[in-house]
């Protein structure tokens, strides 16, 4: 059901504007609208978001030092939003020491980045046995230092004007030149005809050799700093706790703090307009109520032409699925909420996708066992239920197809596992109603009946949903014809159908008459009522036709159904291929190399089947979920619904208690 | 020399291999991708790690039809005689598998191109995972048809 909404206007004093935000952020019943005329500077909320990016930082910067947290320990600690905020003066203390331990991380890699490229440019020029600041032009020489390419060192030679030293015999050679300060200008000139490259002495002290030296030791002395930084860092990794709790109570007064520059202002009071639940009018008005006196609130309905935010509200069973519907999108305001109706298909149609006893134990447990000690919340704990709900149909369904984690009643994997299998046949009642493996046909017709169903529904509730809305052109043209097309046609030929599939299903004439006849009238209505707007008799007929065209989509989607056959298929087949591997381990004839095969065979058996329900409940999960946004949705939803986003205590890492 | 059974492992190589072949491009692309953007935002492995399988599913499916055939055929079990006395059955097996082994190859191929799309969105909006899957489902469904009839087709090979 989609919850209706209050537009709300509330004015009061401004001297009670921070009581009033704090008492509405902690009841999170309203989202507040921007009514604020052109943008306003806010120095409090610009210094606040500067210290969470630090925060945030600072955590970024211990989180690889911190404890891990425990596999089964909840995702948000529960604290009091008292106890978070005492932990804010730490935090700010210990985040200051944590950013100035990054900047001087920075500050040593710059330079021994520095260090390390000097230390470089001189290591060629180690033979040179005098200080470099030495080699400078004098009044009567002139010096030239580069580097030379090594096939040109005899072109230098032939220079008679000019004296070369070379530092060693790499292609490219250092090479100090000295010529009379004369000719100068000529030993210019020659060095652009080869291949030379001036170079320039570091302004280090001393001969290149003992610069060197000075470097290494300056390199070993940042690299020692450095170390002792990065203990401090990993000292600090105890405090990440404390700054996460900083972190989510200053974003809570950032959040708080933003909202000041939506509300419009007179001199004395502030206006905040904004969108609540009709079930939450109450509870919004005693909040302030608690706070204040002095105060106008009033509330009206949407009105034409505004877009109230899309909540829906359902009971604690059909509760999860909203999850299911938001990952597709939320129903546009005023129209009809899908997960209820959407609810037992889900579970009906993700069981049927693995089928399998086992995996649906094993999801079952492992959803129980994260919601119990991850606590987790929004999107994770609606999903976990969800899972838990498919975990109990894929029992059911498994028990009626017969398998336990790939296991059926003809295992031929050998060992135990075909001893089991022997046990499921001699039960009898295992598969209690159809194997797939010997009877796929049934099977896929089983999954095509349905996906006919699952369809027809999706009709229904679009016609009743028109109905209430007084929509009865709507409701008997576009919804109720279909459902006599499909359902008459299905009926009609369910014979002919089955003939094909070898076992043929007789109905008695009559029925199949009815139901091409109820397939016949609506496709009339189709025909005659689809372009009902139209005025040209003309336009309206073809309309009409075309409408009728959606039999194929109405085709295509029955045939979609048979991915719950093919994954149900999948899901088994591979499990009994996984069983069948673990079984080769206990080959052994040797009895030790049995026992050591024995327990690998254990081993393998449990990874692999973790394996297996993972990747096929990733697989039911989505593609169960596809089947209702396509073709279940397709037939009655509107989607475009905007998120409902009250000020409230959004926090990353703390769940706020009382 | 048998060639039934020739054909017949020709069947079940086809399946797993060219299946195979595709979901190894599908999750190799998604899997570059995925690194991208975890490198940026290592809380979003997760959401990319679930992306980053959808196009590996068709390699499964891809051995299980080998499997299947190999079943089917008394390739698993060494008992080839039936496959020695008519060849045209090993041929069966090899026309069967090849919806898998051609669908799977190109579907996975572009489930982990739509994959990389949605891990690019997840960077972007990392709220929208689920939206990202459901894209390359999409693509899956083909894939999954694929399976279908070279089951039903093998199974049907008496």
């Amino acid at each position: 059901m989609i919850v209706a909404m209050k537009r709300l206007s509330l004015v009061a004093l401004k001297s009670d504007q921070d009581k009033i935000l704090k008492a509405l952020q902690e009841c999170g019943t309203v989202q507040i609208l921007n009514i604020a005329d052109g943008e306003v500077q806010d120095a409090d909320a610009d210094a606040i978001n500067a210290r969470i990016a630090r925060l945030s930082e600072s955590i970024g910067a211990v989180k690889p030092f911190a404890k891990k947290p425990g596999f089964l320990t909840p995702q948000k600690r529960e604290m009091t939003l008292d106890a978070i905020r005492e932990d804010v003066p730490k935090a700010e203390h210990a985040a200051g020491e944590i950013e100035e331990l990054l900047h001087t991380q920075s500050r040593l890699a710059a330079e021994r980045e520095k260090a390390v490229s000097t230390r470089d440019l001189l290591l060629p020029w180690q033979r040179l046995s005098v200080p470099m600041s030495s080699v400078k032009n004098t009044a009567r020489v002139h010096y030239f230092i580069g580097l030379c390419a090594s096939k040109d060192q005899p072109k230098i030679d032939e220079q008679e004007y000019l004296e070369a030293e070379y530092y060693n015999e790499s292609a490219t050679i250092p090479t100090i030149l000295a010529c009379k300060e004369e000719d100068a200008k000529t030993v210019q000139n020659f060095l652009k005809t080869i291949d030379w490259q001036d170079f320039v002495f570091p302004k280090t002290e001393g001969t290149p050799g003992q610069a060197i030296e000075t470097l290494d030791r300056r390199i070993a002395e940042i690299d020692a700093e450095a170390q002792t930084v990065q203990a401090e860092l990993e000292g600090h990794g105890d405090t990440i706790t404390v700054l996460q709790n900083a972190f989510d109570a200053e974003t809570i007064d950032a959040d708080r703090l933003s909202v000041r520059a939506d509300l419009a202002y007179t001199a004395s009071t502030f206006v905040l307009e904004g969108w609540m639940r009709e079930d939450e009018v109450e509870k919004t008005e005693q909040a302030i109520r608690a706070v204040t006196d002095a105060y106008s609130f009033e509330y009206r309905d949407p009105i034409e032409g505004e877009e109230p935010p899309s909540v829906v509200k359902n009971n604690k069973f059909v509760e999860p699925f909203e999850e299911v519907q938001t990952l597709y999108s939320r129903p546009a305001y005023g129209t009809i909420d899908g997960t209820p109706y959407m609810t037992p298909f889900y579970i009906l149609l993700f069981g049927l996708m693995l089928s399998d006893t086992g995996y649906g134990l094993m999801l079952m447990l492992g959803s129980l066992v994260y919601l119990k000690f991850k606590k987790p919340t929004g999107m994770s704990k609606g999903i976990a239920k969800v899972l838990f709900w498919g975990g109990i149909s894929t029992v059911f369904w498994g028990v009626l197809t017969g398998s336990f984690f790939g296991i059926t009643r003809t295992d031929a994997s050998g060992g135990v596992f075909t001893a089991i299998g022997r046990f499921f046949d001699r039960l009898g009642i295992f598969p209690a109603w159809i194997d797939p493996m010997q009877d796929s046909m049934l099977m896929l017709g089983l999954c095509f009946g349905l996906g006919i169903l699952h369809i027809v529904a999706g009709y229904i509730v679009g016609a009743i949903d028109k109905f209430s809305r007084g929509d009865w052109k709507g409701a008997i043209f576009d919804q109720i014809s279909w459902v006599l097309i499909t359902l008459g046609l299905v009926i009609g030929f369910l014979p002919a159908i089955t003939g094909m599939a070898g076992s043929p299903v007789s109905l008695p004439e009559l029925v199949t008459r009815i139901a091409l006849g109820a397939a016949a009238l609506g496709a009339l209505l189709v025909v005659l009522f689809k372009g009902r707007e139209k005025r040209n008799p003309l336009k309206r007929l073809t309309s009409g036709l075309g409408g009728l065209y959606d039999i194929t989509s109405v085709l295509s989607d029955i045939l979609s159904y048979a991915r719950l056959f093919a994954l149900g298929i999948a899901t088994g087949v591979i499990g009994q291929v996984f069983n069948m591997l673990s079984n080769m381990l206990t080959g052994a004839s040797n009895p030790v190399m049995k026992v050591i095969g024995s327990i690998g065979c254990v081993v393998l058996v449990v990874l692999l089947h973790t394996f297996n329900v993972a990747i096929n409940a990733l697989g039911a999960f989505v593609h169960c979920a596809r089947l209702q946004y396509v073709e279940f949705y397709g037939k009655f939803y509107e989607s475009g619904g905007k998120e409902f986003t009250p000020l409230s205590y959004n926090t990353k890492h703390v769940q706020v208690s009382e | 020399m048998n060639w039934g059974a020739i054909w017949a492992t020709a069947g079940a190589v086809c399946a797993a291999l060219f299946a195979g072949i595709g979901s190894a491009i599908g999750v190799g692309i998604t899997g570059q991708a995925s690194a991208g953007v975890v490198s940026e935002n290592p809380d979003l492995s997760g959401k990319c790690l679930l992306l980053q399988l959808l196009p590996g599913t068709q390699g499964i499916y891809g051995l299980l039809i080998a499997v299947v055939i190999a079943l089917n055929s008394g390739l698993m079990s060494g008992d080839v005689s039936a496959l020695a006395a008519n060849t045209t059955l090993g041929v069966r097996y090899l026309v069967a598998g090849l919806p898998i082994a051609i669908g799977g190859l190109v579907s996975a191929v572009y489930q982990g191109k739509v994959a990389v799309a949605g891990i690019n969105m997840v960077a972007k909006k990392p709220t929208e995972s689920g939206k990202g899957m459901v894209m390359a489902i999409m693509v899956e469904t083909y894939a999954v048809l694929s399976l279908l009839i070279s089951f039903l087709l093998v199974i049907g090979i008496k």
